[in-house]
């Protein structure tokens, strides 16, 4: 496969998955470029045992999890939300509406570990096996923290008065 | 206040997922500097074979460098360093000297005496004449045989014409030309002593420094 097709066809979706966890245009800019640096540095490496996506995003992630250990070496160990750095705000982020910014606001209050099974499985639409190889949980692991992280979130949206009647559909 | 559903939220997740995209002006220009670097780490990237190759040269030049430093055949033992260019020839200063065993031996007790044009070596313990009782002797040898250390130097006796003495360093090497050539090599320990072949100390009355080049 062409490099450019590796591009065209992962950039936007490894962009969007560092901006959701980074919450920060430069950075999710910086982290993705340096993904597909790795990715066709190491191409030969790729064996087919996972598809070429998900491979991809297992670079993304332990790139962008060798960001945060470096930028807050003690939260990440203790997998506490971030709330003290400074993202950008979601104007600067994207234009959402307010649907999509208290989506975007009450993921972003969940401890990472939460932040990244709620993206991997349920934006980026992995399989929980793929999301166990990204992540190198077990699958069970996978599946139990995803439980949690979606009731952690309902409740934050819900915190942030969001009810089923203000869904706008 | 309801609970959210299950689908209510993952089409909600979906719909953010869409609005953090990256606009295509962004995606360009990740593009062109994504396979600007790439590119440029290709052409960066050392071939595999370089390190092996430059480790191989430098065990090589290290193994070369250790054998010749380590070598007798390539170094020179004392012999061959004395005789080698750096060697100095000093028989003019070893003219008219006398040097003698320090301590005798069971069988040997050298003294070697230099001319202007000859060199005369006497084991005087065989030239003594000794009236011991055998028996006397016997005990003797058998007491100290356990403890008898010192070697038999293995210096010719009798006179020689024309020898030669070089130095190189605290090396010296006696050489005798002819029939009954041979070599002896000392090395100076102190500025009277000698130590010779066999470790077998000998030392002289006067300072023999003077070098002839």
């Amino acid at each position: 496969m062409a490099r450019n097709e590796w591009f065209d066809d992962y950039y936007d979706a490894v962009y969007s998955y560092i901006l959701l966890q980074v919450k920060h245009i430069q950075t999710a800019e910086d982290l993705a470029q340096e993904t597909f640096i790795k990715v066709f540095s190491n191409e030969h490496q790729f064996n087919g045992q996972s598809s070429k996506k998900t491979w991809i995003f297992r670079i993304a992630y332990t790139t962008t999890m060798s960001y945060f250990r470096k930028k807050h070496p003690i939260l990440h160990f203790i997998d506490l939300p971030n709330h003290t750095a400074a993202h950008s705000s979601t104007e600067e982020i994207a234009l959402l509406n307010t649907q999509q910014k208290q989506f975007y606001e009450a993921l972003s209050r969940l401890k990472p570990s939460y932040q990244q099974v709620i993206t991997l499985r349920k934006i980026q639409e992995f399989s929980t096996k793929e999301t166990s190889t990204i992540l190198n949980y077990s699958e069970g692991k996978v599946k139990m923290s995803l439980s949690r992280a979606l009731k952690a979130f309902k409740k934050e949206l819900e915190k942030g008065g969001f009810t089923i009647e203000t869904l706008i559909r | 206040m309801k609970h959210l559903s299950d689908s209510e939220i993952n089409q909600e997740l979906k719909s953010l997922n869409m609005a953090v995209q990256p606009s295509s002006e962004q995606k360009r220009e990740a593009e062109i500097t994504i396979f600007q670097q790439a590119s440029v780490k290709s052409a960066a990237r050392p071939s595999k074979w370089i390190p092996i190759f430059v480790s191989l040269l430098l065990f090589i030049s290290f193994a070369a460098g250790s054998y010749v430093l380590i070598s007798p055949s390539l170094t020179g033992s004392p012999a061959d360093t004395a005789s080698s260019e750096d060697s100095l020839n000093v028989t003019e200063s070893w003219k008219n000297s006398y040097l003698r065993q320090t301590r005798n031996t069971d069988n040997s007790l050298f003294v070697l005496i230099t001319t202007e044009h000859s060199l005369t070596i006497i084991n005087e313990m065989e030239s003594a004449t000794t009236e011991i009782d055998e028996k006397v002797e016997d005990g003797f040898a058998e007491k100290n045989k356990s403890v008898s250390t010192l070697p038999e130097p293995s210096l010719p006796t009798g006179e020689f014409d024309n020898f030669k003495m070089e130095k190189n360093g605290d090396q010296y090497t006696l050489q005798v030309n002819g029939d009954n050539g041979f070599t002896y090599h000392f090395t100076r320990i102190d500025p009277r002593k000698y130590e010779g072949e066999e470790g077998v100390i000998y030392d002289t009355s006067l300072f023999i420094e003077d070098e002839v080049e």
